[in-house]
């Protein structure tokens, strides 16, 4: 009899395990049956979490549910959620005489002004052909900056550019400046995005404007409608490009209907895109100061 | 009595095996990020105490239960984790509810606050929670631009978990700008070539038997957004200086035989910007007094042919985009003799 009343409080304390215990003035959110650990190992410049001795921990999913076994688990399931967005500025426009896509490396004229977290982006022959890809600086030495991984027109960017039209930009802005247009000479600019997230079904990003490139209420650039912008004709639009990137190919317009241009289908450690807008004008188009917002908008799938 | 207790027991340590191996659903849910500024998560201003109000709604999964806590989390995007590690702060006024069922903040740090039901929720049911976040400032009091997560993990039997993005002061925006700078030009061509000026017209020696007549060319080009207004005048009327040829009436027509002087135009048919299209496919616009020939030459400016928007000719050929202004001259037996002259001049002003 006393055994199985001991079998019985054994069995209702397994049954608990996992669950919060509580008492007049106590809260246990998180308790474990193991053979060690703490929560509150800590040093000068560290603290560790640690737990041993777990039995079946583990991860495992099937169609509908998602099973995180163990105990420090609970706290993989805090969700993470990051966004970064970085504009081309024309300020720090700086020649380039190699790139490596393989030692994810670029030599520039001159590193002033660049600096290890900082996005970057290079743009061989600028213009609305132009080849570009951006990263994050992860070093630099000299005149040599590494980044930790290259997106954009990865395969088709020369390793040594002919130069006079080639160029590297910190990408740390929030404003694309065409500036002064011709009829001549389309405009160019990049902006790199940059996902992290611990969703497992991953995210979409958007994009939306805040109405067309204008100049007033009734005076605007056209957008692009044929998929692609010309020189000789008014058109402004985007392209994308990278891994994570949507709806490739081609030109779009950039309006107010939203646009997804970046999608991830699992979790996310800094995925990012590139993504050009492209400006060209004919004599006629309307003068003035043209200014357009877009909204980038992330949503994840938890 | 012995056979009897062990089969209870059993059913007992069976029970309790069943129960204790009821799994605690974990489920991601959908959050919206609610804003005074927008129900995008964006956040445009913030209040004089550099904090910024943020709401996030999401459906929980199943029930909350008494006792049971959400931990809210937020984390910084980027370098760019603001300088103030304030605590969050409870909204105002404070909640106290959420999901319908009563509760309150139990813990307010940097960066998390843990939310205690002190009633259940039964659900699924949709609701949320308020909590205000310290943002910063530069030196002008503008909002630092910056992105964070609010992220939501809830404890009991129903683990709903979750996050939304929340973006300060345009930290998910591009402004893009460009600037095209202000042109107009003004061209009194050859009828027949627009390349070549012309600033005579020439009507000859006239006769009573016919209307003598010679032409130019206003070709008028700006991307003024408002587009262009073109004014004529003339310094005097058609005259000798002893003699004054007679002016047509408005609206009439010059025939040969009768002494009458004036002038016809024949508007652009295109080169005017279409503002819905962009095609530079309108005409221009007569303008009142000009619109049904002949008309008279004003010796005081008047309003002659304008349009509204950008006005182009688009190549050497393209009489179709240029006026044609036509002067015409008819005597009769008792018109004065002599050298008739008159200066007309065109103004043309853009609209930008």
């Amino acid at each position: 009899m006393r055994f199985l009343f001991c079998l019985i409080l054994i069995v209702a304390s397994l049954g608990q395990g996992a669950l919060a215990m509580t008492s007049t003035n106590y809260i246990v959110n998180w308790d474990s049956i193991n053979s060690g650990g703490t929560d509150f190992g800590s040093s000068t410049n560290y603290k560790m979490h640690d737990t041993i001795g777990e039995q079946a921990v583990g991860y495992s999913t099937s169609t509908n549910y998602r099973m995180q076994a163990g105990y420090r688990q609970a706290e993989n399931l805090v969700p993470t959620l990051k966004f970064n967005l970085g504009v081309q500025e024309n300020g720090t426009q700086t020649a380039y005489t190699s790139i490596s896509t393989t030692t994810r490396q670029v030599v520039l004229a001159s590193t002033l002004g660049y600096s290890t977290g900082s996005f970057i982006g290079v743009v061989e022959d600028v213009g609305l052909a132009q080849k570009f890809v951006v990263g994050k600086i992860s070093g630099i030495t000299g005149n040599t900056i590494t980044v930790d991984n290259w997106e954009g027109t990865v395969t088709s960017i020369s390793g040594t550019p002919v130069g006079g039209n080639d160029f590297a930009y910190r990408m740390n802005g929030h404003n694309l400046q065409f500036g002064v247009l011709d009829s001549t000479t389309p405009k160019t600019g990049i902006v790199v995005t940059e996902v992290a997230t611990s969703a497992l079904s991953g995210y979409m990003l958007k994009i939306q404007s805040d109405g067309y490139l204008r100049t007033s209420a009734t005076q605007h650039i056209m957008d692009v409608a044929d998929g692609t912008v010309s020189l000789g004709s008014e058109e402004y639009g985007a392209r994308v490009y990278g891994t994570m990137a949507s709806s490739t190919g081609l030109d779009f317009a950039v309006s107010s209907i939203k646009r997804t241009v970046q999608e991830g289908v699992g979790a996310a450690t800094d995925e990012r895109i590139g993504m050009v807008y492209k400006l060209a004008i004919i004599n006629g188009t309307p003068g003035g100061s043209y200014t357009q917002i877009v909204r980038y908008l992330l949503t994840p799938r938890f | 009595m012995k056979g009897y207790s062990l089969r209870f027991f059993s059913f007992v340590i069976l029970f309790s095996l069943a129960v204790s191996m009821i799994p605690a659903d974990a489920s991601g849910v959908a959050i919206s990020a609610v804003t005074a500024s927008s129900n995008n998560g964006e956040i445009d201003a913030a209040a004089s105490t550099g904090y910024a109000t943020t709401t996030l709604y999401w459906a929980s999964t199943g029930n909350y239960g008494n006792g049971d806590t959400i931990t809210l989390t937020v984390a910084w995007s980027g370098a760019g984790a603001p300088s103030s590690t304030s605590n969050l702060l409870n909204c105002t006024p404070a909640t106290t509810t959420a999901f319908g069922s009563t509760g309150s903040f139990t813990s307010l740090g940097a960066g998390t606050a843990t939310w205690t039901f002190t009633a259940p929720v039964t659900g699924p049911k949709t609701g949320g929670l308020c909590v205000r976040v310290p943002v910063t400032t530069n030196g002008t009091g503008t909002l630092t631009t910056q992105n964070f997560s609010e992220a939501i993990l809830s404890s009991g039997t129903t683990i709903d978990y979750g996050a939304a993005m929340f973006y300060v002061n345009g930290g998910n925006d591009v402004t893009v700008t460009a600037t095209v700078p202000a042109t107009l030009s003004f061209m009194i061509t050859d009828p027949a070539n627009l390349t070549t000026e012309k600033h005579t017209c020439a009507l000859g020696t006239l006769t009573s038997a016919v209307v003598s007549s010679c032409s130019y060319r206003l070709k008028i080009q700006t991307n003024a957004k408002a587009g262009y207004t073109a004014q004529v005048g003339a310094d005097h009327d058609f005259a000798t200086g002893a003699a004054t040829m007679t002016n047509i009436g408005a609206a009439g027509t010059i025939t040969a035989g009768t002494e009458d002087y004036g002038a016809a135009m024949a508007v652009a048919t295109s080169g005017g910007r279409n503002p819905g299209t962009g095609a530079f496919d309108q005409p221009a616009v007569a303008q009142a007094g000009y619109t049904i020939n002949d008309f008279p030459i004003p010796t005081t400016f008047t309003n002659f042919v304008a349009y509204t928007a950008p006005f182009v000719v688009t190549s050497t050929t393209a009489f179709t985009q240029t006026n044609l202004v036509t002067h015409k001259a008819a005597i009769s037996g008792g018109t004065g003799s002599g050298n008739y002259t008159q200066h007309v001049t065109y103004r043309v002003t853009g609209s930008f």
